[in-house]
C-alpha cells in the first residue's frame, strides 16, 4: 500500500536501465517488422483502390486488411501482447459494445414497417 | 508517489480530524481541492443547488398545468387582478377553491401591454418574451421542460450519486488514501461546474434555452432557435450542445478515476469479494457512463455541425418547415440521432439508479443488523444489468415504424433486464427478513426506496411491449413511470446517503426530528405527485402539452388531477425546509459524532472524523467481508472490516498515506494507475468513432448515390505513411529511455512531433483544395441546356434519383449574379483537357463550394478527419511538452518519465489506429 510495505524494486539504482541490451533490440527488431508490414498492408489497399477491383470486394477485402493492421497495431506497438487480463477484458466489452451499438441500429436502418420510411 | 518524489513526510500534520494541510492556500484547500473528499463535498453542494433550481422549473411547469394561462403576478394573489378568459374548449373547476377556469390560447388573451413595465419577476429575470403579462409563454414553458430535465439527470443526480457520493464514501471504502488521480479529480468536478454555468447561461441568450426537451431530437432540435441576427453557435439549443459536451467530459473523467481507484488502490485484503456492494455499484457505474457517454458526444458534435455549419446527419431530404421546403443538403435521418441518444440515455436511467441501490445496501445492512442477503447474486445481477442496459436502448423507438425483426429483439432484451432488477430488489427486501430494524433516518428513506423502486420498475413493464406502448408511449404515465425510480426513488436514496454520511463527514450527527419531519411529508406527497400521473397517461394525457390538456376533448375527465399534483409539489418544496435548516444547522448545533456512530462495518468508519489528509491514520488492512454483522460468538453485533476493528491507535505507527502504483506496477493487476487510465480512456474513445462511424454507415446506406474520387488518394497515402512511421518513432524515444538514453529519446520525440506536424500540414493542404472545389445541382427540367456540352467532354456528371438533379462539380471560373463558370472535373481516365462550361443559376438548386455542407458526403469528411485532427494536436501538445520540460521528471525518476512517454505512446497509436480505418473508409472506398 505504501512504501512501508511495499518494497520500491527500484529503490536500489533507478538510473539504471530497466530493458536489459537484448531486450531492446529485439523491441528495434519487432518494431521494424511491423513498420513495413503496415506499410505493406496500406500498399496493399490501396492497390485494390487503384487496380478498381470492383466495389464489393473492394469493401469486404480493404476492411479485412484494415483490420489486419488494427490487429497489428494493438498486439505490438500497443503492447498488448503479454499484457495482463484486466486491460484485455476491458478492451473486448468495448469492442462487443460498439459492434452492437453499429451493427443493430443498422439492423433496425434495414428492418422497417414498409411505408414508414423512404 | 514515491518517496523521493513527494514532500517529506513530516510536513504533513497527523491529528485525527484536521483537514488541513499545512502549506496549502485557502485556494487550493477549499476551491481548486484535489482532496477527494473536499471534491465530493463541491459535487454535493453543487448539485443540490441544482435539484433546487430543476425542482423549481418544474414547479413553474406545474402552475401553468394547473392554471392554463393564467397570470403568475404577484399582484393576483392580493386579488388585484382580475383575469379576462376567453373562450376555451373546455374549463376545469379548482377542486379546492370551486373556481372555473378556462384555458386561454395564447397571447391574445393575456392582459398584456408591452408599455408597461414586466409585471412578475420572472419576467424580469427572463425577458419580456418568456412571461408577457405574467403568463408563462409556450416557449419559456418547452424551455423549463428540457431544462428541468436536463438539470435533474446531468447537473443534479448523476453528479450527487458519482461525482458526491462516489468521490466521498468511495475511497474510503477501498481504504485508499485518495482517488487514483487527484488532479484529474479536481479537473472533472470544474469541467461540471462550467458545464452548468453553461446550460444556464443559455436562458439569457436570445431565444432562451433549449426547447426540444432533454431528448433533443431532431429535426425540431436543429431547426429551433435559429434567430436572423444571431449567430447560431450562441443560441439556446446550441449552447445545450456545449454544456453537455463539458458535462460528458467531466463524466468521462469521474468515471476513468472511479475504475482506477477501485482496481489499482483497494486495501491490503480487500479482495473483490469482499468490497461493499456501494463500491461494487459505483465500478459497474463508472463502466456504464465510460461507454455509454461517447456515442452521444459524437451525436452532440453532429447535431452542433448540423445547427451551425448547415450539414444534415440528421436532416432528411425535402423536410418542410412551416411550409416552407428547408434548403439543406438532405440525406440524413433523424433516427440516426435518437439511436445515439438512447444507446447513452438507457445505460444512463441506470446510473441514475444503481449507485442509488448501492446506497440503500449499506443503510439496510447497517440497520437490520444482519449481512445483506445474496450479496453474490446482488454483485452478479448489478453486472448482468449493467452488461444487457447497452441492448435495450430501441425501446424508447417503438414507434419509429421499427420492424418487427428489431422490435422483437429490444422486447426480449427489455423483458430479460427486468429479472436482475427483480433479483437485486428481492435480495434488498429479504435481507429486512427477521432483522431487528433500527429506523433511523437514513433507514426510514432506504426502506421507503424499496417500494418506490418497486412500482417504478413494475410500471415499465407495459411500456417493455410495443403494443401496449403504442398506446402509453409519450403519455404522463411514463412520466410518472420514471419518476418513480427517480424521484422516490433515488432521491430517497440520496437523502438516506446524506443523514447516513453526514457525521462522518462533517462530525455532527444530523437532527432525527427534524430528519423525520423531513422524511413523512416528502414520502407522502411525492406519491400525491406521481400516483395521479398513472391515471392521467392511461387516459391519454400527453407529456407535453402545454394547457395540460384542456383543450382536449379525451383529456376532459382527467384534467382536474392537474392542480392536485400541483399544490403537491408546491407543498413538497416546503416539506424541504426540515432538510434544509437540518443540513446547515446541523454543521453547529449537531451532537457530536463518534468515528462509528452507527456502528458499522465497513472502511470508511475506521477513520477520524472528519478524515484528514490521506484519509487513514495508518493503513487499513482487511480480513473479513463487508457485512459481518450479529455474527454468532461475537461480543458485539457487528466486526469491522479493518483488522484493528476500528480502533485508531491499533496498528503500526501512523504515517501520511500516499496513492501508491504510480509509478511500480500494482502486482495483481500488473498495472501502474496511469497505464490502466489512458487504457479506459481509449475505450471511451473507440465508443466514440464507432458514433461517427455509425453515422458513416447510416449515411451511406441512406444516400442515393455515394461520391467517390473527390479526395486525394495520393496525399492521403502520404499521411499514411507518415502517420505509421510516427508511431514507430514514439516507441523508438520510449524504449531508449528504457535504456536510460536520455538525448536520443529526445531525439525520436522531435522526430514524432515534426511527422505530427507534417500529416498537419498535408491535411490543411487537403482541407483547401476542398475548399476551393465546386459543385453545382441542377435542376432536371434545365438539364437539357447543359447535357451535350458536358457529356462531349466528358465530365463528370452525378444523378440524384431522390431529388432529381444533376450533380456537376469541378473548379471554379467565375461566379455572378446570374451563372457561374466551371471547369468541370471529367470521369476518371478521359484523356481530355475540360473546357469551361456556364451555367445559368436560374437553372441551379443549390451550389458551393465542398464545404461540409456540401453533401454528406463532406459531412463526415471534415467531421471524421476535424475529430481526427483535434486529437493530433492534443498528442503533439503533450508530446511537446514531456519534449521541453520532460526533463525534471527524468531526472527525479527516469521510469516515470519513461511511463509518462509510454502512456502518451498508447494515445498516439491510438491515433494512428483511427487513421488506419479512416483512411481506406473516406478515400478508397
Ligand atoms: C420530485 C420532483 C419532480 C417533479 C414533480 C417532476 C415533474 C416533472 C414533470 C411534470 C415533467 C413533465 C415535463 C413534460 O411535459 O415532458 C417532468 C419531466 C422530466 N423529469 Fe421530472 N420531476 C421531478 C423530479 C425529477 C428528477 C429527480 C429527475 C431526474 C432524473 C427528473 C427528470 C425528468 C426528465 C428526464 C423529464 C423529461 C423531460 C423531457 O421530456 O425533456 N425529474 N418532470
Ligand atoms: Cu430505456
Amino acid at each position: 500500500m505504501s512504501d512501508h510495505s511495499t518494497p520500491n524494486p527500484e529503490s536500489v539504482d533507478r538510473h539504471a536501465p530497466s530493458l536489459t541490451q537484448q531486450e531492446f533490440n529485439d523491441h528495434v527488431r519487432n518494431y521494424l517488422a511491423i513498420f513495413g508490414s503496415l506499410l505493406v498492408l496500406s500498399l496493399v489497399s490501396f492497390a485494390f483502390w487503384y487496380f478498381q477491383i470492383g466495389l464489393g470486394w473492394q469493401i469486404v477485402l480493404t476492411l479485412l486488411v484494415a483490420s489486419a493492421q488494427a490487429f497489428l497495431n494493438l498486439r505490438y506497438l500497443m503492447h498488448l501482447k503479454g499484457q495482463g487480463g484486466t486491460i484485455k477484458y476491458f478492451l473486448i466489452m468495448t469492442a462487443v459494445f460498439s459492434a452492437v451499438l453499429m451493427l443493430v441500429s443498422l439492423l433496425a436502418f434495414f428492418n422497417t414497417i414498409p411505408g414508414t420510411h423512404h | 508517489m514515491d518517496a523521493s518524489t513527494t514532500l517529506a513526510h513530516d510536513s504533513h500534520s497527523h491529528n485525527p480530524g484536521t483537514h488541513a494541510h499545512p502549506h496549502q492556500s485557502w485556494l487550493r484547500q477549499y476551491v481548486f481541492s484535489i482532496d477527494h473528499k473536499v471534491v465530493g463535498m463541491q459535487y454535493l453542494v453543487t448539485a443540490l443547488v441544482f435539484l433546487l433550481i430543476g425542482f423549481s422549473f418544474m414547479l413553474l411547469m406545474r402552475w401553468q398545468l394547473a392554471y392554463p394561462g393564467q397570470s403568475l403576478n404577484w399582484e393576483r394573489f392580493k386579488g388585484n387582478i382580475s383575469i379576462s378568459v376567453s373562450n376555451g374548449v373546455g374549463s376545469v373547476t379548482s377542486v379546492f377553491t370551486g373556481r372555473e377556469f378556462k384555458p386561454q390560447p395564447f397571447p391574445a388573451a393575456a392582459p398584456y401591454d408591452p408599455a408597461k413595465p414586466e409585471p412578475t419577476l420572472l419576467g424580469k429575470l427572463f425577458g419580456k418574451a418568456s412571461m408577457p403579462g405574467g403568463v408563462m409563454a409556450p416557449d419559456f414553458y418547452n424551455s423549463l421542460g428540457a431544462m428541468h430535465g436536463t438539470i435533474m439527470v446531468f447537473l443534479a443526480i448523476v453528479p450527487l450519486l458519482t461525482g458526491a457520493f462516489g468521490n466521498y464514501v468511495m475511497p474510503l471504502q477501498v481504504g485508499a488514501p485518495d482517488m487514483c488521480f487527484p488532479k484529474l479529480n479536481m479537473m472533472s468536478y470544474w469541467t461540471y461546474f462550467v458545464g452548468g454555468v453553461v446550460m444556464l447561461s443559455s436562458f439569457f441568450v436570445p431565444g432562451g434555452a433549449a426547447k426540444s426537451g432533454w431528448t433533443s431530437y431532431p429535426p425540431l432540435s436543429v431547426v429551433s432557435d435559429q434567430l436572423p441576427n444571431w449567430p447560431s453557435i450562441l443560441s439556446g439549443q446550441s449552447v445545450w450542445i456545449l454544456g453537455m459536451v463539458f458535462l460528458i467530459t467531466s463524466s468521462l473523467l469521474g468515471s476513468v478515476n472511479i475504475i482506477c481507484t477501485i482496481t489499482q488502490l483497494r486495501a491490503r485484503g480487500l479482495k473483490w469479494m469482499r468490497l461493499p456492494f456501494f463500491v461494487w455499484s459505483q465500478f459497474v457505474t463508472a463502466f456504464l457512463l465510460l461507454l455509454a457517454f461517447p456515442p452521444l458526444e459524437s451525436a452532440a458534435i453532429m447535431q452542433l455541425m448540423d445547427r451551425v455549419a448547415g450539414t444534415s446527419f440528421f436532416m432528411p431530404s425535402g423536410l418542410v418547415v412551416g411550409g416552407n421546403i428547408v434548403h439543406v443538403s438532405g440525406g440524413g435521418t433523424p433516427l440516426l440521432w435518437q439511436h445515439l441518444f438512447w444507446f447513452l440515455a438507457h445505460p444512463e436511467v441506470y446510473v441514475l439508479i444503481l449507485p442509488g441501490l448501492g446506497i440503500v445496501c449499506e443503510v439496510i445492512a447497517n440497520n437490520t443488523r444482519k449481512p445483506i442477503w445474496g450479496y453474490k447474486s446482488l454483485v452478479f445481477a448489478t453486472f448482468f444489468l449493467g452488461f444487457v442496459s447497452f441492448l435495450v436502448w430501441a425501446h424508447h423507438m417503438y414507434l419509429t415504424g421499427m420492424g418487427t425483426v428489431v422490435s422483437s429483439f429490444f422486447q426480449a432484451t427489455t423483458i430479460i433486464i427486468s429479472v436482475p432488477s427483480v433479483i437485486i430488489l428481492t435480495a434488498l427486501v429479504i435481507s429486512l427478513w427477521g432483522g431487528s430494524i433500527r429506523f433511523t433516518v437514513p433507514m426510514l428513506f432506504a426502506t421507503a426506496f424499496l417500494p418506490m423502486f418497486g412500482i417504478g420498475g413494475l410500471t415499465g413493464i407495459p411500456l417493455a411491449f410495443s403494443a401496449t406502448d403504442l398506446y402509453l408511449h409519450d403519455t404522463y404515465y411514463v412520466i410518472g413511470h420514471f419518476h418513480y425510480v427517480v424521484a422516490p426513488g433515488t432521491i430517497f436514496a440520496i437523502f438516506a446517503g446524506i443523514y447516513f454520511w453526514y457525521p462522518k463527514a462533517t462530525g455532527r450527527m444530523m437532527s432525527p426530528f427534524l430528519g423525520k419531519l423531513h422524511f413523512w411529508p416528502t414520502f407522502i406527497l411525492m406519491n400525491c405527485i406521481f400516483m395521479p400521473m398513472f391515471l392521467q397517461g392511461m387516459g391519454g394525457m400527453h407529456r407535453r402539452w402545454y394547457d395540460g390538456g384542456q383543450s382536449w376533448e379525451l383529456a376532459k375527465n382527467i384534467v382536474h388531477w392537474n392542480e392536485f399534483i400541483g399544490v403537491a409539489a408546491f407543498l413538497l418544496f416546503l416539506a424541504q425546509i426540515p432538510f434544509i435548516i437540518n443540513f446547515f444547522g446541523s454543521l453547529k448545533w449537531g451532537a457530536k459524532a463518534t468515528d462509528n456512530p452507527w456502528e458499522s462495518t465497513t472502511l470508511e468508519w475506521s477513520t477520524p472524523t472528519p478524515p484528514g489528509h490521506g484519509n487513514f491514520l495508518h493503513e487499513p488492512i482487511v480480513d473479513k467481508g463487508p457485512y459481518e454483522y450479529s455474527v454468532p460468538g461475537m461480543t458485539r453485533d457487528y466486526a469491522m472490516q479493518d483488522i484493528n476493528d476500528g480502533k485508531t491507535d491499533a496498528g503500526p505507527p501512523p504515517h501520511d498515506m500516499e496513492i501508491p502504483y504510480t509509478v511500480h506496477a500494482r502486482p495483481d493487476t500488473g498495472l501502474y494507475n496511469a497505464k490502466l487510465g489512458i487504457w479506459l480512456f481509449l475505450a471511451s474513445e473507440v465508443m466514440l468513432f464507432a458514433g461517427v462511424f455509425s453515422a458513416y454507415v447510416f449515411l451511406r446506406l441512406g444516400a442515393d448515390v455515394w461520391p467517390r474520387g473527390y479526395l486525394n488518394t495520393w496525399m492521403g497515402l502520404f499521411n499514411t505513411t507518415v502517420l505509421i512511421s510516427s508511431s514507430i518513432t514514439m516507441l523508438m524515444s520510449w524504449a531508449s529511455l528504457k535504456m536510460r538514453n536520455f538525448q536520443s529519446s529526445q531525439r525520436w520525440l522531435l522526430a514524432t512531433i515534426l511527422l505530427g506536424v507534417l500529416f498537419l500540414g498535408v491535411k490543411a493542404k487537403e482541407y483547401s483544395d476542398k475548399f476551393h472545389h465546386y459543385g453545382a445541382f441542377i435542376k432536371q427540367e434545365s438539364y437539357s441546356k447543359y447535357k451535350n456540352v458536358l457529356e462531349a467532354e466528358g465530365a463528370r456528371v452525378t444523378y440524384h434519383p431522390e431529388t432529381k438533379l444533376y450533380e456537376v462539380t469541378g473548379h471554379l471560373e467565375k461566379s455572378t449574379a446570374e451563372e457561374i463558370v466551371l471547369l468541370p472535373d471529367l470521369k476518371r481516365g478521359v484523356p481530355t483537357e475540360a473546357k469551361e462550361v456556364d451555367i445559368a443559376l436560374a437553372d441551379v438548386e443549390r451550389w458551393g463550394a465542398f464545404y461540409p455542407k456540401y453533401s454528406s458526403f463532406f459531412a463526415i469528411y471534415f467531421t471524421l478527419t476535424g475529430l481526427h485532427v483535434l486529437h493530433l494536436i492534443g498528442g503533439i501538445v503533450v508530446l511537446a511538452y514531456f519534449y521541453f520540460f520532460g526533463s525534471r521528471i527524468y531526472r527525479q525518476n527516469p521510469e516515470h518519465q519513461a511511463n509518462r512517454l509510454e502512456v502518451c505512446g498508447l494515445f498516439w497509436h491510438f491515433v494512428d489506429l483511427v487513421w488506419i480505418f479512416l483512411f481506406p473508409v473516406l478515400y478508397l472506398l
